[in-house]
């Protein structure tokens, strides 16, 4: 049996280890639940450019002119939190993707795979970008298919 | 020895303390998240089925070449909204189409999902003797559907076909007598609000009514439900209930002049 100093002393530093290890626990947890909110940010704003890009899609396949651009003026905030993030789109085994990360943290990043195959899909535009702009273009091979092109600028 | 009571106690005290906050800020967090996560796939799955149903695909005829390299079912030569390609909507059938869908839809190992086009009215037709037809018509749901107007066109091929007209009653059934001409094929519209659906009978005729006449058609108008899942279990023609977090869509249709009803749900794969 220590002595009961040495024993105080033990058992105030085992206490004081329980409040660092609460403490990183809870830091940990705060920083997940920080990021998960990041990402749903993320993922809100991938859907949305992909959403927009579907709908341009579909209004360029439907036109009635052999070879037609439209385009879109995106709405996109700022910043997510307090970091700046990039949009992107990009082709990944024959599959498209828009593709949002956060510039400092590329590894939080929201995804929305596109239904299209074939297709080029071009560009990307940071946030803060004062006129992002998704284009889409149908131009026609001649023989009933057509090429679709999407291009992000800002 | 009390003194290492009183520490254990202390240090008990802490940890149930603070794991009772822990707990119950992460179901403060949780349930918020579930919600967002909810709605964020019920715009995924607007945008997706709006994308179904407005897009022609590629190439646009693609149901009479093979496989589409975009998959759309809307028809190529129209500029009205939800307005489908008959030939597209049958080519869904296809067991080499409906193994591929997921990845044409860009939803494979992350997404289930259940597809249904079914016609807003069902129109079933008995001949109970020669000439003299019995018309039943209930709601998608099999409710008996009363002053639905029915119109028959009864008649040959290519021939001018005899019109009759009338009215279902309360147990949403009427009949349609053509024991006074000859024919060979009914041709059937109900309407009710604006809203038409068209039956044949023999059952999957090909033939629809252009100008008065019956002429023969590459398709007989759909009237059984078309059905495609994707790792979901079906009841039926109904989709077993197996995520809380699944989103259901609806959207109306046209096909041929008729109105169909589309069920799209869409469930993540992983939570």
């Amino acid at each position: 049996m220590p002595a009961e100093p040495l024993s105080h002393l033990i058992h105030t530093l085992t206490i004081f280890m329980i409040f660092i290890a609460v403490l990183a626990i809870f830091q940990a947890y705060t920083l997940f639940t920080y990021t998960d909110a990041l990402k749903h940010q993320l993922t809100d704003i991938a859907n949305y450019v992909g959403s927009i890009a579907l709908d341009l899609v579909a209004l360029a396949s439907r036109s009635k002119f052999e070879n037609i651009t439209l385009y879109k003026t995106l709405n996109l905030p700022s910043s997510v939190g307090t970091y700046g993030y990039t949009v992107e789109l990009e082709e990944k085994n024959g599959h498209y993707f828009v593709v949002v990360y956060l510039d400092a943290k590329p590894s939080v990043r929201a995804e929305y795979e596109l239904p299209l195959q074939d297709i080029a899909c071009v560009g990307f535009v940071h946030s803060g970008s004062r006129l992002p702009i998704l284009y889409c273009s149908r131009v026609s091979n001649g023989d009933g298919s057509y090429n679709i092109t999407l291009r992000l600028e800002g | 020895m009390h003194v290492s009571i009183e520490y254990m106690f202390l240090g008990l005290f802490i940890v149930i303390a603070l794991g009772i906050s822990f707990s119950n800020m992460a179901m403060v967090s949780i349930l918020p998240s579930r919600e967002i996560v909810q709605s964020q796939l019920k715009v995924k799955a607007e945008s997706l089925i709006d994308f179904i149903l407005l897009c022609p695909g590629d190439p646009p005829d693609w149901d009479e070449e093979g496989s589409p390299r975009i998959f759309g079912l809307a028809f190529a030569n129209t500029s009205q909204p939800y307005v489908l390609d008959i030939g597209k909507v049958y080519a869904l059938n296809n067991v080499d189409l409906q193994e591929n869908l997921s990845d044409l839809l860009g939803v494979k190992d992350e997404y289930g999902f259940y597809f249904k086009i079914e016609p807003l009215f069902r129109v079933n037709i008995d001949e109970s003797s020669p000439g003299m037809f019995i018309i039943n018509v209930t709601s998608f749901k099999g409710i008996p559907l009363p002053n639905v107007n029915v119109t028959g066109y009864y008649g040959d091929l290519n021939e001018r076909a005899t019109v009759r007209e009338n009215t279902t009653g309360f147990s949403g059934m009427t009949q349609l007598d053509f024991t006074d001409v000859s024919g060979s094929v009914l041709v059937v519209y109900a309407s009710l609000s604006g809203i038409q659906v068209s039956a044949v009978y023999p059952p999957r005729s090909n033939c629809t009514v252009e100008a008065g006449s019956i002429v023969e058609t590459q398709y007989p108008p759909l009237n059984e439900p078309i059905v495609i899942v994707y790792r979901g279990i079906l009841e039926g023609k109904d989709l077993k209930p197996m995520s809380a977090s699944a989103v259901t869509i609806y959207r109306y249709v046209k096909i041929e002049g008729c109105t169909y009803y589309v069920t799209f749900t869409m469930w993540r794969l992983v939570d």
